[in-house]
């Protein structure tokens, strides 16, 4: 600022300061125009609030019966998939597929950080499952739903013959994951390997889900 | 002005005074006088600055659960007050336009509480500002009697900062020359 600046500033400074209060009554007026408004704004509004809770049943009601019309309910606790990992040229059918089956028989807590599951696969199919692997993995929240965690356990099988049970182990480091990012009580698994003869046409994929989707049945 | 310091301490303010009508009693501790002294320099006049004034408080309480702690409460009221006062300024042009064809910005008359050379002097520097165009004045305000730097400017009417120096050199050359002017008239400045 300038010696002209200064000097405006003081006068302009003196000419508020001397001429204009901001007195108790208009302070007075304030409260009074405000205390209405925001009592108002919060009250109870009958038809407000029937209005919302017609539109939320409806929107209840529509939801189940589109919900319906395409199956979501129907699903069941898991969800499964099987497919020639390498697309449609396949040297099978996902029929060949059938019979081939895995569960969880047992959860162990190790540790804070390990857990331990014993897997039963049974190979009810007619086919040799050849150099056969099982991942298991705990899926990673989205906010609408989940997606595959690349970080997997793996462990090999080699090969499992048609008829053959096979009970196995599998250590997950569960207790590392952060549980609000990381479903820890959820698995996702997945068995790769070949039809009969290792050729890129026989490769095949079978995956699980647990626990990520509930089903009313 | 709009620093991360101040920035705290309105969340501090806020978590102290959860109840937005407390809020508001400390605004206008703080700030009320100030606010009002901002909109007498915009509108010269007293009774106008009055009504901005609530005009600004119940505004600012009925948004306050939207303020989102970018800015001080200062910047934030500041703004506010500016835009109410252009508000006014264009309804009050309006109702002088119809009703009073007419009307003299400064007084010339020797009343009593204007006898001395100085408080008249600045009086007529005041009256000058109010009559200079809104994009000057607003400028000039916050830089006269705020004190407020180019950059605090800018942020307070959200304005690029070469506008906000350009308007303040225009607006200090229109206002010195109509200073002078006076000066020459009456000799007092």
């Amino acid at each position: 600022m300038d010696h002209f600046d200064r000097e405006i500033s003081a006068k302009l400074k003196g000419v508020a300061n001397d001429n204009v209060r901001f007195t108790q009554e208009e302070k007075m007026a304030i409260r009074r125009k405000t205390s209405g408004s925001k009592t108002r704004a919060s009250r109870f509004q009958p038809v407000y609030w029937t209005v919302l809770a017609s539109a939320v049943t409806l929107f209840l009601f529509l939801g189940f019966i589109y919900a319906n019309d395409t199956g979501l309910l129907n699903a069941g606790p898991d969800t499964d998939y099987m497919m020639p990992a390498n697309g449609a040229d396949m040297g099978y059918t996902t029929e060949d597929l059938e019979g081939i089956d895995f569960t969880i028989v047992k959860e162990e807590q190790l540790d804070d950080t390990s857990r331990l599951y014993t897997i039963e696969l049974v190979n009810g199919s007619e086919h040799h499952l050849v150099d056969a692997v099982f991942a298991m993995s705990h899926p990673i929240k989205m906010v609408d739903g989940y997606r595959g965690n690349t970080f997997k356990a793996e462990s090999r099988l080699n090969n499992i013959y048609p008829g053959e049970t096979r009970r196995f182990e599998m250590e997950l480091p569960s207790g590392i994951f952060d549980s609000e990012q990381v479903d820890v009580d959820s698995e996702d698994m997945d068995l790769t390997g070949y039809l009969n003869k290792i050729k890129g046409e026989n490769v095949f994929q079978i995956g699980r889900s647990n626990g990520v989707f509930e089903s009313g049945e | 002005m709009e620093t991360s310091g101040a920035g705290e301490a309105n969340r501090e303010l806020w978590r102290e005074t959860a109840d937005e009508h407390e809020v508001l009693e400390s605004l206008m501790q703080q700030y009320g006088a100030e606010m009002k002294r901002i909109a007498f320099l915009y509108v010269h006049d007293r009774a106008e600055c009055e009504d901005i004034i609530q005009e600004v408080f119940i505004s600012a309480f009925k948004n306050l659960s939207k303020f989102r702690h970018e800015a001080s409460y200062k910047t934030w009221l500041t703004r506010m007050t500016i835009n109410k006062c252009k508000d006014h300024h264009r309804l009050w042009s309006i109702r002088n336009l119809v009703y009073k064809p007419a009307v003299k910005l400064l007084s010339k008359g020797n009343s009593a509480e204007e006898e001395l050379i100085g408080e008249e002097t600045a009086k007529e520097v005041a009256a000058q500002l109010a009559a200079l165009p809104g994009k000057y004045k607003e400028v000039l305000i916050l830089y006269y009697y705020q004190e407020l730097t180019m950059q605090e400017i800018s942020d307070v009417l959200e304005i690029n900062i070469n506008t906000v120096k350009s308007r303040l050199l225009r607006g200090k050359q229109a206002l010195q020359e109509k200073v002078e002017r006076g000066a020459g008239n009456n000799g007092s400045f």
